[in-house]
């Protein structure tokens, strides 16, 4: 299947020359290469500058938690080439304690959502991205929901709720209808 | 069309009578629509199903017009705060119709994000099921609420 695969022009060379290695191709022939987290930014940087046939377009960014393995948290790049069409995904997993990995926004602006989205959801640190925030959850939220080891009925849901209505416990409000029935004067 | 010359000059009711019965008929909806159940709201709104042959067509945007408040969709913990804020500004007396699965149930979201039923934060008077009801099923929780506003009673 390897053999298939097609290359964009200067692909290879320039993989090459940042240390990283081909992955075999998947089903979908899109050609796949993983480097070194601290070479992710040079070789982002000369796919999207060239020599060779630019790739200036980031469609997505996003994690894959690869629990219980370490390191963990396996970031997916996915590059499109607007004047060819042609597509390229680069895979760097993130570092250490607080899974860091350097954050592309300078490269492609477009990745500022995509990152703290990843980081919302997976709690992967994007060292250098401009406003590092939750984008779905609620900003206080304490957790990181879509990691394998968070239960899927989550923990503490209604922690927030509470936070801002004390007193309010669930299931005591089933009675209240029947206090009503009140009217005007 | 002379329709007025046929009433008669007065008539005597329990005033708790009179106050339900004009309630009844002019219920205000708050249009609490959260997801995809909306559609359905709005279209029981629209002339098809024409929530107006019973009163309630004056769907408000804001609580403070509002006695009725029509949770359809799917409940979120991030929304939960605005839904009872919403609630708590409907003033007295306000009844509460939960549609659809979502909203009574959590229906098929079992997860972290979803309320699991919004009687979790607010009272509810009526729930709704099907995923999505039909405007006739809501049409149907409307009028059930109905025979239940002529049983309130008047304060002494």
């Amino acid at each position: 299947m390897t053999d298939e695969t097609h290359f964009p022009e200067g692909l290879k060379e320039r993989v090459a020359a940042v240390g990283g290695e081909l992955l075999p191709t998947q089903p979908d022939g899109i050609p796949t290469a993983r480097v070194d987290t601290g070479a992710l930014l040079d070789l982002l940087g000369a796919l999207k500058e060239g020599p060779g046939l630019r790739f200036d377009m980031l469609i997505d960014v996003f994690g894959i938690d690869e629990y219980p393995r370490s390191p963990r948290f396996d970031l997916v790049y996915h590059l499109r080439a607007l004047s060819t069409g042609e597509m390229v995904r680069i895979r760097a997993f993130a570092q250490g304690d607080h899974h860091a990995i350097p954050s592309v926004v300078g490269l492609f602006g477009t990745a500022d959502w995509h990152e703290r989205e990843a980081y919302d959801m997976m709690g992967i640190e994007f060292t250098g991205h401009p406003d590092l925030k939750r984008i779905l959850m609620p900003l206080e939220y304490e957790h990181h929901p879509l990691r394998k080891d968070f239960p899927l009925e989550g923990i503490e849901p209604d922690r927030l709720f509470k936070k801002r209505f004390p007193g309010e416990s669930i299931g005591s409000l089933h009675q209240k209808p029947q206090q009503k029935g009140q009217g005007g004067s | 069309m002379g329709l007025e010359k046929s009433f008669p000059e007065f008539v005597t009711a329990p005033l708790g009578w009179l106050v339900n019965w004009a309630r009844k008929n002019s219920i205000w909806p708050m249009p609490m629509g959260l997801s995809c159940c909306a559609i359905e709201m709005m279209a029981m709104a629209g002339p098809r199903f024409d929530v107006a042959r019973f009163g309630a067509e004056v769907f408000r945007f804001s609580p403070r017009q509002s006695d009725v408040m029509i949770v359809a969709g799917t409940v979120t913990w991030k929304m939960a705060p605005i839904v009872r804020q919403v609630y708590e500004q409907i003033p007295d007396p306000k009844w509460v119709i939960s549609m659809g699965v979502c909203a009574s149930s959590g229906g098929l979201y079992r997860n972290y994000a979803v309320v699991q039923g919004v009687d979790n934060i607010i009272p509810v008077d009526f729930y709704v099921p099907a995923c999505p009801p039909r405007p006739d099923a809501l049409l149907d929780a409307l009028l059930k609420l109905q025979d239940k506003m002529m049983t309130e009673k008047l304060k002494p």
